[in-house]
């Protein structure tokens, strides 16, 4: 296997304190900027004001209209797109070189002066519910509201981070202002730079426009850690006419900077993590009740990671189905793992992250992470070298703390008569409406 | 500050397009052979990251498909993972991640397409791989049956459990009709039931041969060993039959078609609205895409500013065009708005479309297609396995590798009284499907 390393990139600070990475890649004129902000849902005064909040950031400035931003974006032939996390927010762009510093400095006005114009706010306001309601019909949506309203009852990580028709309706462009004023003076910032640009221009013109942002302090969201779960639950979200049933069976886990962390990634690999996992080796190679059954580790809640099982399957397969994965759980919680399972999914896991550093957007999207674990750029390669010393007998022990079957939460949507009956047996079987 | 930037500036703040166009593309470098038995390879050195990628692509798709036994390139394309006379069932996939690598496949109307990527150590193995599976295939009963089984659950997940999922099945049946692109790849469940195995193995026999075949190896590689390998592995494939392609035949349309679709699935009413279109190649292709561009792409775009920001009667609308190699169709997207009447919302959109035909588009709009044609052609070129799909498929579209290369020069050649006339000439009523998807209860009120 050849040695695969994090791309060199160099570092700056603006002269508020912001700071700058930036990782060249010359191999064609175009460059990316994301400029984040650790701010996110968990700020979140009423559901969904912060997501509202990032979404008005382009529909308006002390000096551009809606329409003037959206034709200015659009003339330089890119987007801005504004994504609004649990702990982070973030607006990034990728575009032809030539336009980096123009492209730059609309972005920092729209991030820095937004206006929040009574129109613009109602119309976004409108469209947020709208949106939603448009959301609600995806099955994997549902499935996925009746699995985190059980995994967090009563937290703040089981919110809608989106909002919902209800809060949506009721939020006040007074609110939404006072949301951005956190995310404008309050929040932790850094700035990742990509592809073909000149260093020197680039740190000098970031600092023209971010460097006026005042010095703050790091307000902390209302995101405690959550209460581990103790014993089994279930809840569905009802569909009209399914065809199939969206399962969502999961776990929370560590969290990445946890030392057996590179353990669970593995034992992710071999339980959903690859085409030839055990859980769609069964549902879907040797039964065939599925199209794909796949698991992940979600780590957007930092203080509520979990091991995500997900797959659609045939009406007639799900008790038998989920009777599998929870069989597949136990087996992955209880039994040494093979030789030869331990070095395909190392080597998978290895080759997953080789096929991940190649394009100025998969290094950023990786920078991220690192940056916002807490962790350096070199932690994903301190992760491989991990994954290549284990053996079945250290993960054994990883097995044993950390996978634990009797805790899981298992959710679907589907047919409320046929899902309803088969999670009674694995929890209260509660109904979750999504609002 | 350079020229072009200060004309980018210039956008900015005066909100109108300046011509501009992409000085410094790196073009992408290549050669490309063709083996004694037909394989056509085309081989792309990239080694700024020690990693590669194949891509195997087979000119069948479902437009080579008996009427009868619909389904079947796709269905084809999932035994190919099955197994071969040297690899066990199960064990393709094994092969291909116990070296690190990812990979997948996929079924249009035109092509099946296989792909790779992984650690270039890996390449090798996969080449092996890749060419045992295009003519040492097992295709047994096991494979077929539990394929079976899976296909439809994909159906059921892409089509018939999601909302508004089968507009894209009604579209083609709808507009393409008495052609064979008249039904979409994922086919019929009932066709892939009863078709025998000697059915399976003699379309395999047809297709999968190598002079119907493009091979392209992209990345971190060694070109003298990686010819060797090919020569050994692909070499000995024997040549197949020469396959006789079918010409599209599509019968003129009649008029609108409307259809209104009952869609328990759906919380909001949807439209889909479908247009016959222009052939992959064919010089309106380019002016057409950009003025779906300009109707549809961005928030400044027509359709966006009228029905989702000034009328608010749509959450969505949006419009691209659909190019197959023997046909073409522009498709429209428009999602009401929670109580907005779908009507509306059609007939903006139309309105938008007229006002292109009456009027034409403007300096600004022009340049700003032109400049998302150009981002799209350059930033897409990135990454080993998609320079890799591309090169494959200007060889196989095209027979002209080098239109990867080329491509943006056919949107500079696209004027602004081009985009009035593929409007004029394009959106005619007469050449239209329109679909409505109606939730329970919105049907129940109207």
């Amino acid at each position: 296997m050849p040695r695969f390393t994090f791309p060199a990139y160099s570092s700056h600070t603006l002269r508020n304190g912001i700071r700058v990475f930036i990782i060249p890649d010359t191999s064609q004129d175009v460059a990316g900027i994301s400029v984040c902000a650790r701010y996110g849902a968990i700020h979140d005064t009423t559901d969904g004001v912060v997501g509202l909040m990032m979404s008005l950031l382009t529909k308006g400035t002390a000096t551009k209209t809606a329409t003037d931003i959206a034709t200015a974006i659009d003339a330089m032939g890119t987007t801005f797109r504004i994504a609004s996390g649990w702990e982070s927010s973030r607006v990034s762009c990728t575009m032809l070189t030539e336009y980096f510093e123009p492209a730059l400095r609309l972005m920092g006005d729209c991030i820095l002066n937004a206006s929040f114009a009574d129109d613009e706010f109602e119309r976004q306001r409108k469209q947020a519910i709208s949106d939603h309601s448009f959301d609600l019909s995806d099955p994997g949506l549902r499935a996925s509201c009746a699995f985190i309203d059980t995994m967090f009852a009563g937290h703040t990580y089981s919110h809608y981070r989106t909002g919902t028709v209800q809060s949506l309706q009721s939020l006040r462009r007074e609110e939404c202002i006072a949301a951005y004023e956190q995310y404008r003076s309050n929040s932790e910032w850094y700035i990742i730079v990509t592809g073909n640009v000149e260093t020197n221009h680039a740190v000098q013109v970031l600092d023209d426009v971010f460097g006026l942002l005042p010095k703050s302090d790091f307000v902390q969201g209302r995101a405690d850690a959550p209460q581990q779960r103790n014993g089994m639950a279930s809840a569905f979200a009802h569909n009209d006419s399914s065809s199939q049933s969206v399962l969502m069976i999961g776990q929370r886990t560590i969290h990445p900077s946890h030392p057996d962390y590179a353990g669970v990634l593995l034992l992710n690999t071999m339980f959903g993590g690859y085409f030839l996992s055990r859980i769609n080796t069964i549902l879907r190679e040797e039964k065939g009740y599925t199209y794909g059954a796949g698991s992940y580790i979600d780590t957007q809640r930092s203080k509520g990671c979990m091991i995500v099982t997900s797959a659609s399957v045939g009406e007639q397969y799900t008790a038998e189905s989920i009777g599998i994965i929870l069989n597949e759980w136990k087996r992955l919680a209880t039994e040494q793992v093979s030789d030869w399972e331990l070095t395909r999914s190392s080597t998978y896991v290895t080759g997953t992250f080789a096929r991940s550093i190649e394009t100025p957007q998969q290094l950023a999207a990786l920078f991220r992470d690192a940056y916002e674990l807490g962790v350096t750029p070199d932690y994903h390669e301190s992760i491989l070298r991990q994954i290549a010393g284990m053996t079945p007998q250290a993960l054994r022990r990883i097995q044993e703390s950390h996978i634990t079957p009797g805790n899981l939460v298992v959710a679907a949507s589907g047919n409320r008569d046929i899902l309803k009956p088969i999670l009674l047996s694995y929890g209260n079987a509660t109904e979750v409406i999504p609002a | 500050m350079t020229l072009r930037q200060l004309l980018a500036v210039a956008i900015i703040a005066a909100l109108t397009g300046t011509a501009v166009y992409a000085q410094n593309y790196k073009p992408l470098k290549y050669t490309e052979y063709t083996l004694p038995n037909g394989l056509q390879v085309i081989l792309h050195r990239d080694n700024s990251v020690p990693i590669a990628a194949t891509v195997l692509h087979y000119k069948v798709g479902s437009r080579y498909e008996d009427p009868a036994r619909t389904g079947f390139a796709h269905f084809f394309e999932h035994l190919m993972f099955e197994g071969t006379d040297s690899i066990p069932r199960g064990g393709v996939g094994d092969i291909f991640q116990r070296a690190g690598g990812e990979l997948n496949a996929f079924t249009s109307f035109d092509k099946t397409v296989y792909h790779v990527k992984l650690p270039s150590n890996g390449l090798q193995l996969a080449m092996w791989v890749d060419a045992q599976r295009m003519r040492d295939l097992r295709v047994d009963t096991i494979g077929i049956e539990t394929q079976r089984g899976v296909v439809k659950e994909e159906r059921k997940q892409r089509y018939d459990n999601s909302p508004y999922g089968v507009w894209n099945e009604k579209m083609f049946t709808l507009l393409f009709k008495g052609s064979g692109y008249g039904w979409t790849p994922i086919g019929s469940s009932q066709h892939i039931d009863v078709a025998s195995l000697k059915e399976f193995r003699d379309f395999y026999d047809q297709y999968y041969v190598p002079n119907n075949a493009v091979l392209v190896v992209s990345g971190d590689f060694d070109e003298n060993e990686v010819r060797k390998y090919i020569d050994v592995y692909y070499g000995s494939r024997p040549r197949g039959k020469d396959i006789q392609r079918p010409v599209v035949a599509m019968p003129a349309m009649n008029g609108e078609i409307r259809e209104t679709i009952n869609d328990n699935k759906a919380q909001l009413p949807g439209l889909f609205i479908g247009y016959r279109g222009v052939k992959l190649g064919d010089p309106d292709g380019y002016a057409m895409e950009m003025l779906t561009d300009i109707l549809a792409n961005g928030e400044s775009s027509r359709m966006y500013r009228r029905l989702v920001d000034k009328e608010q009667v749509a959450v969505q609308a949006s419009t691209f065009p659909y190019q197959l190699e023997q046909a073409g169709a522009i498709v429209l997207v428009g999602i009401a708005a929670p109580g907005a009447d779908i009507a509306k919302v059609e007939n903006l959109m139309y309105a938008e479309i007229d006002s292109v035909i009456k009027n034409g588009v403007t300096d600004a709009e022009f340049q700003k297609a032109k400049n998302i044609a150009e981002m799209k052609f350059i930033s897409g070129k990135k990454g080993v396995l998609e320079n890799a799909l591309a090169l494959a498929d200007a060889k196989a579209t095209f027979n002209n590798t080098d239109y990867v290369n080329t491509e943006i020069q056919n949107f500079y050649r696209v004027t602004k009284a081009d985009l009035q006339r593929v409007a004029k000439k394009y959106f005619e009523t007469k050449n239209r499907v329109v679909l409505t998807f109606m939730p329970s209860a919105e049907k129940k009120k109207k």
